[in-house]
Protein backbone atom coordinates (compact mmCIF):
# COMPACT_ATOMS: atom_id res chain seq x y z
CA UNK A 1 0.00 0.00 0.00
CA UNK A 2 1.00 3.63 -0.46
CA UNK A 3 0.39 5.88 2.57
CA UNK A 4 -0.28 9.45 1.62
CA UNK A 5 0.57 11.94 4.49
CA UNK A 6 -0.66 15.55 4.93
CA UNK A 7 -1.77 17.37 2.09
CA UNK A 8 0.47 15.19 -0.33
CA UNK A 9 -1.62 14.45 -3.36
CA UNK A 10 0.34 11.59 -5.41
CA UNK A 11 2.05 8.35 -4.59
CA UNK A 12 5.31 8.10 -6.45
CA UNK A 13 7.25 4.80 -5.88
CA UNK A 14 8.75 2.26 -8.14
CA UNK A 15 6.40 -1.20 -8.57
CA UNK A 16 8.49 -4.45 -8.45
CA UNK A 17 6.03 -6.99 -9.78
CA UNK A 18 6.92 -10.93 -9.77
CA UNK A 19 5.59 -14.20 -11.11
CA UNK A 20 6.35 -17.87 -11.26
CA UNK A 21 4.81 -21.01 -12.52
CA UNK A 22 5.43 -24.19 -12.32
CA UNK A 23 5.72 -24.63 -16.36
CA UNK A 24 6.12 -22.23 -18.87
CA UNK A 25 3.92 -19.88 -19.38
CA UNK A 26 3.15 -16.64 -22.35
CA UNK A 27 1.40 -13.91 -20.63
CA UNK A 28 1.78 -10.08 -19.86
CA UNK A 29 1.71 -7.89 -17.54
CA UNK A 30 0.11 -4.38 -17.34
CA UNK A 31 -1.30 -1.98 -15.09
CA UNK A 32 -4.93 -1.15 -15.47
CA UNK A 33 -5.79 2.19 -17.43
CA UNK A 34 -1.64 2.49 -18.30
CA UNK A 35 -1.51 1.75 -21.71
CA UNK A 36 2.07 2.63 -21.53
CA UNK A 37 3.09 0.17 -19.04
CA UNK A 38 3.36 -3.54 -20.24
CA UNK A 39 5.48 -6.52 -20.21
CA UNK A 40 5.16 -9.93 -21.71
CA UNK A 41 7.05 -12.81 -21.74
CA UNK A 42 6.76 -15.84 -23.97
CA UNK A 43 7.74 -19.90 -22.76
CA UNK A 44 9.02 -18.35 -19.18
CA UNK A 45 8.83 -19.96 -15.97
CA UNK A 46 8.93 -16.36 -14.04
CA UNK A 47 9.38 -13.03 -14.68
CA UNK A 48 10.43 -9.65 -13.07
CA UNK A 49 9.30 -6.44 -13.61
CA UNK A 50 10.07 -2.82 -12.12
CA UNK A 51 8.28 0.44 -13.68
CA UNK A 52 8.24 3.92 -11.96
CA UNK A 53 4.61 5.06 -11.34
CA UNK A 54 2.46 8.27 -9.83
CA UNK A 55 -0.78 7.34 -9.05
CA UNK A 56 -3.06 8.84 -6.55
CA UNK A 57 -5.69 6.16 -6.62
CA UNK A 58 -5.62 2.42 -5.90
CA UNK A 59 -3.03 0.95 -8.46
CA UNK A 60 -4.31 -2.74 -9.90
CA UNK A 61 -1.73 -4.69 -11.77
CA UNK A 62 -2.98 -7.82 -14.04
CA UNK A 63 -1.91 -11.04 -15.49
CA UNK A 64 -3.04 -11.39 -18.34
CA UNK A 65 -2.94 -14.10 -21.80
CA UNK A 66 -1.10 -12.88 -24.73
CA UNK A 67 -4.28 -11.86 -26.21
CA UNK A 68 -5.23 -9.87 -22.96
CA UNK A 69 -8.24 -11.27 -23.40
CA UNK A 70 -8.10 -13.50 -20.01
CA UNK A 71 -7.02 -11.82 -16.50
CA UNK A 72 -4.52 -14.76 -15.01
CA UNK A 73 -4.15 -12.93 -11.84
CA UNK A 74 -4.24 -9.45 -10.39
CA UNK A 75 -2.92 -7.45 -7.44
CA UNK A 76 -3.66 -4.02 -6.37
CA UNK A 77 -1.89 -1.39 -4.40
CA UNK A 78 -3.78 0.33 -2.27
CA UNK A 79 -3.62 4.59 -1.71
CA UNK A 80 -4.55 5.48 2.15
CA UNK A 81 -5.05 8.55 2.56
CA UNK A 82 -4.01 9.92 6.60
CA UNK A 83 -6.89 11.88 8.03
CA UNK A 84 -5.95 15.63 8.26
CA UNK A 85 -6.66 17.88 11.11
CA UNK A 86 -7.22 21.13 10.29
CA UNK A 87 -7.58 24.40 12.46
CA UNK A 88 -8.46 27.92 11.63
CA UNK A 89 -6.05 30.27 11.51
CA UNK A 90 -6.31 33.32 13.69
CA UNK A 91 -5.73 36.90 11.42
CA UNK A 92 -5.70 39.61 14.25
CA UNK A 93 -5.61 43.18 12.61
CA UNK A 94 -3.48 44.27 15.22
CA UNK A 95 -0.95 42.59 13.75
CA UNK A 96 0.94 43.23 10.04
CA UNK A 97 0.00 39.90 8.92
CA UNK B 1 -1.83 61.51 3.27
CA UNK B 2 2.02 60.57 2.30
CA UNK B 3 2.81 59.05 -0.93
CA UNK B 4 2.84 55.41 0.21
CA UNK B 5 -0.29 55.27 2.21
CA UNK B 6 -2.00 57.07 -1.26
CA UNK B 7 -0.43 54.36 -3.33
CA UNK B 8 -1.23 52.04 -1.55
CA UNK B 9 -4.59 52.98 -1.11
CA UNK B 10 -4.93 53.26 -4.91
CA UNK B 11 -3.39 49.77 -5.48
CA UNK B 12 -6.37 48.19 -3.12
CA UNK B 13 -8.95 50.31 -4.85
CA UNK B 14 -7.69 48.92 -8.70
CA UNK B 15 -7.47 45.27 -7.53
CA UNK B 16 -10.47 45.81 -6.15
CA UNK B 17 -12.18 47.34 -9.12
CA UNK B 18 -10.57 44.13 -11.61
CA UNK B 19 -11.52 41.38 -9.83
CA UNK B 20 -15.19 42.30 -8.67
CA UNK B 21 -15.66 38.24 -7.45
CA UNK B 22 -18.04 38.39 -4.24
CA UNK B 23 -16.90 36.38 -1.42
CA UNK B 24 -18.03 33.17 -0.71
CA UNK B 25 -19.82 32.49 2.21
CA UNK B 26 -17.41 30.98 5.48
CA UNK B 27 -16.63 27.32 4.97
CA UNK B 28 -15.78 24.63 7.36
CA UNK B 29 -12.58 23.42 7.49
CA UNK B 30 -11.74 20.74 5.10
CA UNK B 31 -8.80 21.41 3.31
CA UNK B 32 -5.38 23.29 3.73
CA UNK B 33 -5.56 26.91 2.80
CA UNK B 34 -4.64 30.29 3.72
CA UNK B 35 -7.36 29.91 6.52
CA UNK B 36 -7.09 26.13 7.65
CA UNK B 37 -4.11 24.81 8.50
CA UNK B 38 -2.82 21.55 9.37
CA UNK B 39 -2.44 20.52 12.84
CA UNK B 40 1.57 20.47 12.86
CA UNK B 41 2.38 22.86 10.11
CA UNK B 42 4.99 25.26 10.64
CA UNK B 43 5.06 28.09 8.28
CA UNK B 44 7.82 30.90 8.22
CA UNK B 45 7.52 33.38 5.32
CA UNK B 46 9.55 36.84 4.97
CA UNK B 47 8.08 40.16 3.37
CA UNK B 48 9.98 41.83 1.75
CA UNK B 49 9.21 46.09 0.21
CA UNK B 50 8.51 49.27 1.41
CA UNK B 51 5.98 50.49 3.75
CA UNK B 52 6.08 52.78 6.97
CA UNK B 53 4.56 52.81 10.53
CA UNK B 54 3.96 56.61 11.45
CA UNK B 55 4.62 57.46 15.00
CA UNK B 56 2.26 60.09 16.77
CA UNK B 57 5.28 60.75 19.37
CA UNK B 58 7.07 64.25 19.99
CA UNK B 59 9.94 64.22 18.25
CA UNK B 60 10.20 60.59 17.02
CA UNK B 61 10.65 59.49 13.19
CA UNK B 62 7.95 57.23 11.68
CA UNK B 63 9.13 53.86 11.17
CA UNK B 64 9.91 52.01 8.44
CA UNK B 65 9.36 48.64 7.10
CA UNK B 66 11.49 46.59 4.83
CA UNK B 67 11.36 43.00 6.00
CA UNK B 68 8.43 41.55 7.73
CA UNK B 69 9.40 37.92 9.17
CA UNK B 70 6.56 35.94 10.15
CA UNK B 71 6.26 33.00 11.92
CA UNK B 72 3.19 31.10 12.99
CA UNK B 73 2.64 26.94 14.46
CA UNK B 74 -0.39 25.45 15.55
CA UNK B 75 -0.73 22.01 17.15
CA UNK B 76 -4.01 20.39 18.43
CA UNK B 77 -3.81 23.09 21.42
CA UNK B 78 -1.05 25.30 21.74
CA UNK B 79 -0.61 27.85 18.96
CA UNK B 80 2.39 30.72 17.72
CA UNK B 81 1.87 34.05 15.65
CA UNK B 82 4.93 35.64 15.55
CA UNK B 83 4.93 37.42 18.94
CA UNK B 84 1.71 35.46 20.58
CA UNK B 85 1.82 32.49 21.85
CA UNK B 86 -1.89 30.57 23.21
CA UNK B 87 -3.74 27.53 24.03
CA UNK B 88 -7.22 26.72 22.11
CA UNK B 89 -9.67 25.59 24.95
CA UNK B 90 -12.67 25.08 22.14
CA UNK B 91 -12.59 25.10 18.51
CA UNK B 92 -15.88 24.47 16.18
CA UNK B 93 -16.93 25.89 12.81
CA UNK B 94 -17.97 28.86 14.14
CA UNK B 95 -16.45 29.67 17.31
CA UNK B 96 -13.22 29.20 18.99
CA UNK B 97 -11.98 30.39 22.45
CA UNK B 98 -8.26 30.59 23.15
CA UNK B 99 -6.55 31.84 26.03
CA UNK B 100 -3.40 34.25 24.73
CA UNK B 101 -0.64 36.61 25.12
CA UNK B 102 0.77 39.03 23.00
CA UNK B 103 2.53 42.60 23.44
CA UNK B 104 1.21 45.69 23.86
CA UNK B 105 1.58 47.83 21.00
CA UNK B 106 2.06 51.07 22.60
CA UNK B 107 6.23 50.65 23.07
CA UNK B 108 6.87 50.50 18.99
CA UNK B 109 6.60 54.51 19.32
CA UNK B 110 8.99 54.48 22.40
CA UNK B 111 11.89 52.46 20.96
CA UNK B 112 12.90 51.34 18.05
CA UNK B 113 14.27 48.18 19.39
CA UNK B 114 10.68 46.50 20.75
CA UNK B 115 10.57 43.11 19.13
CA UNK B 116 7.29 44.67 17.09
CA UNK B 117 9.74 46.86 15.34
CA UNK B 118 10.40 45.16 12.07
CA UNK B 119 14.25 44.79 10.43
CA UNK B 120 15.06 47.70 9.28
CA UNK B 121 18.97 47.34 7.79
CA UNK B 122 18.58 51.06 6.38
CA UNK B 123 16.71 53.07 7.91
CA UNK B 124 17.75 56.07 9.60
CA UNK B 125 19.16 56.29 13.06
CA UNK B 126 16.54 57.91 16.01
CA UNK B 127 17.61 60.08 18.66
CA UNK B 128 18.57 58.50 21.47
CA UNK B 129 16.21 59.40 24.79
CA UNK B 130 13.44 61.33 24.58
CA UNK B 131 12.36 64.60 23.47
CA UNK B 132 9.77 65.58 26.22
CA UNK B 133 9.77 69.58 24.79
CA UNK B 134 7.12 71.20 22.89
CA UNK B 135 8.07 73.81 20.80
CA UNK B 136 4.93 76.20 21.64
CA UNK B 137 5.01 75.34 25.33
CA UNK B 138 8.40 75.82 26.23
CA UNK B 139 8.43 73.21 29.07
CA UNK B 140 10.70 70.49 29.83
CA UNK B 141 9.77 67.26 31.51
CA UNK B 142 11.71 63.75 32.54
CA UNK B 143 9.79 60.74 30.85
CA UNK B 144 10.63 57.65 31.82
CA UNK B 145 11.34 54.37 29.90
CA UNK B 146 8.96 52.70 28.41
CA UNK B 147 9.48 49.14 28.92
CA UNK B 148 8.12 46.23 26.76
CA UNK B 149 4.55 44.71 28.23
CA UNK B 150 2.91 41.39 27.71
CA UNK B 151 -1.00 41.09 27.97
CA UNK B 152 -2.53 37.66 28.36
CA UNK B 153 -6.19 36.82 28.37
CA UNK B 154 -9.22 35.15 26.66
CA UNK B 155 -9.74 35.35 23.32
CA UNK B 156 -13.48 34.54 21.40
CA UNK B 157 -13.28 34.31 17.43
CA UNK B 158 -16.75 33.84 15.81
CA UNK B 159 -17.51 33.16 11.97
CA UNK B 160 -20.69 33.62 10.12
CA UNK B 161 -20.84 33.95 6.55
CA UNK B 162 -18.51 36.28 5.41
CA UNK B 163 -17.96 37.75 8.77
CA UNK B 164 -14.67 37.12 10.98
CA UNK B 165 -15.15 38.37 14.54
CA UNK B 166 -12.76 38.32 17.34
CA UNK B 167 -12.79 40.06 21.25
CA UNK B 168 -9.95 39.89 23.50
CA UNK B 169 -10.15 40.56 27.37
CA UNK B 170 -6.28 41.45 27.90
CA UNK B 171 -4.31 42.24 31.46
CA UNK B 172 -0.94 43.34 31.76
CA UNK B 173 0.64 40.78 33.47
CA UNK B 174 4.42 41.70 33.51
CA UNK B 175 3.99 44.17 36.07
CA UNK B 176 4.57 47.31 33.82
CA UNK B 177 1.05 48.85 34.57
CA UNK B 178 -1.15 46.37 34.78
CA UNK B 179 -3.63 47.73 33.10
CA UNK B 180 -5.97 46.17 30.68
CA UNK B 181 -6.83 45.93 27.29
CA UNK B 182 -10.16 45.14 25.45
CA UNK B 183 -9.67 44.54 21.47
CA UNK B 184 -12.77 43.95 19.18
CA UNK B 185 -12.45 43.50 15.64
CA UNK B 186 -15.00 42.26 12.50
CA UNK B 187 -12.98 41.24 9.06
CA UNK B 188 -15.10 40.37 5.83
CA UNK B 189 -13.30 39.30 2.41
CA UNK B 190 -14.21 41.34 -0.64
CA UNK B 191 -13.03 39.53 -2.75
CA UNK B 192 -12.02 35.69 -2.23
CA UNK B 193 -10.92 34.17 -5.50
CA UNK B 194 -7.14 34.17 -6.62
CA UNK B 195 -7.06 37.24 -4.99
CA UNK B 196 -7.78 38.23 -1.88
CA UNK B 197 -9.17 41.31 -0.30
CA UNK B 198 -9.99 41.63 3.01
CA UNK B 199 -11.55 44.55 5.16
CA UNK B 200 -11.07 44.55 9.10
CA UNK B 201 -13.06 47.37 11.30
CA UNK B 202 -12.57 47.37 15.23
CA UNK B 203 -11.54 49.15 18.61
CA UNK B 204 -8.66 48.98 21.11
CA UNK B 205 -10.10 50.44 24.20
CA UNK B 206 -7.13 50.93 26.63
CA UNK B 207 -7.68 51.03 30.30
CA UNK B 208 -6.34 54.58 32.36
CA UNK B 209 -3.69 52.50 33.49
CA UNK B 210 -2.34 51.56 30.52
CA UNK B 211 -2.41 54.93 28.73
CA UNK B 212 -0.70 56.51 31.59
CA UNK B 213 1.94 54.53 31.73
CA UNK B 214 2.99 55.34 27.81
CA UNK B 215 1.64 58.72 27.43
CA UNK B 216 1.37 60.61 30.50
CA UNK B 217 3.76 62.71 31.98
CA UNK B 218 4.31 62.54 35.75
CA UNK B 219 2.88 65.64 37.59
CA UNK B 220 2.22 67.10 34.33
CA UNK B 221 -0.52 65.04 32.54
CA UNK B 222 -2.59 61.70 33.36
CA UNK B 223 -4.90 60.71 30.90
CA UNK B 224 -8.06 58.64 31.00
CA UNK B 225 -8.82 55.42 29.48
CA UNK B 226 -8.75 55.22 25.86
CA UNK B 227 -10.74 54.25 23.00
CA UNK B 228 -8.61 53.75 19.68
CA UNK B 229 -10.92 52.97 16.33
CA UNK B 230 -9.40 51.45 13.51
CA UNK B 231 -9.92 49.95 9.91
CA UNK B 232 -7.77 48.07 7.47
CA UNK B 233 -7.45 47.23 4.36
CA UNK B 234 -5.09 43.81 3.00
CA UNK B 235 -4.73 42.42 -0.27
CA UNK B 236 -2.99 39.48 -2.05
CA UNK B 237 -2.36 37.80 -4.92
CA UNK B 238 -0.42 34.31 -4.97
CA UNK B 239 2.48 34.69 -8.08
CA UNK B 240 3.91 31.09 -7.58
CA UNK B 241 3.91 28.71 -4.91
CA UNK B 242 6.03 30.50 -2.72
CA UNK B 243 5.94 34.25 -4.10
CA UNK B 244 2.53 36.43 -3.21
CA UNK B 245 2.21 39.88 -3.88
CA UNK B 246 1.06 41.54 -0.56
CA UNK B 247 -0.14 45.14 0.77
CA UNK B 248 -1.99 46.36 3.26
CA UNK B 249 -2.76 49.42 5.23
CA UNK B 250 -4.26 50.48 8.42
CA UNK B 251 -5.24 53.29 9.93
CA UNK B 252 -5.75 54.62 13.46
CA UNK B 253 -8.04 56.78 14.95
CA UNK B 254 -6.13 57.82 18.32
CA UNK B 255 -8.84 58.67 21.08
CA UNK B 256 -8.30 62.83 22.38
CA UNK B 257 -7.03 61.78 25.90
CA UNK B 258 -3.68 60.54 24.00
CA UNK B 259 -4.03 63.47 21.44
CA UNK B 260 -3.67 65.63 24.30
CA UNK B 261 -0.64 64.21 25.97
CA UNK B 262 2.59 66.44 25.38
CA UNK B 263 4.38 63.29 24.45
CA UNK B 264 2.20 62.99 21.27
CA UNK B 265 1.91 65.52 18.29
CA UNK B 266 -0.67 62.63 16.06
CA UNK B 267 -3.82 62.43 15.81
CA UNK B 268 -3.75 59.11 14.42
CA UNK B 269 -1.10 56.15 13.44
CA UNK B 270 -1.02 54.66 9.88
CA UNK B 271 1.34 51.33 8.35
CA UNK B 272 1.11 50.42 5.01
CA UNK B 273 3.30 48.02 3.18
CA UNK B 274 3.60 46.98 0.02
CA UNK B 275 5.64 44.27 -1.34
CA UNK B 276 6.62 40.47 -2.03
CA UNK B 277 5.99 37.55 0.34
CA UNK B 278 8.21 34.91 0.12
CA UNK B 279 7.32 31.13 1.91
CA UNK B 280 10.01 29.65 3.21
CA UNK B 281 8.33 26.77 5.30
Amino acid sequence: MCTLAGDAATCNTTVHAQWRSPRNESLCLLIVDRPEVRQCWEDHKEGVYSVEVSFSEDLVIELRDPELDRVLASQAIAVIRQALQLRHKRRPPWNIF
Amino acid sequence: MSFIVRTTLALLAIAAAIGPQAAGAQTPCKAPSDDCIPVGDLRVSLSFGYGTRTNPVEGRDDIPLFVIPYLSYYGKRFFLESLEPGVTLYESDAHTFNLIATPGYDRVFFSRHDPQNIIVPFAASTPPGFGGEKADEEQTFTVGQRHTTYFAGPEWLFRHRQFIGQVSALYEFTGRHKGYEVRAAVSRALIQSEQSLVINAGLTWKSEATVDYFYGVKDLYHPDSALNPFVKLSYSLPLSERWTLTAFVHYEFLDDTIVDSPLVSGREVVTAFAGLNFKVL
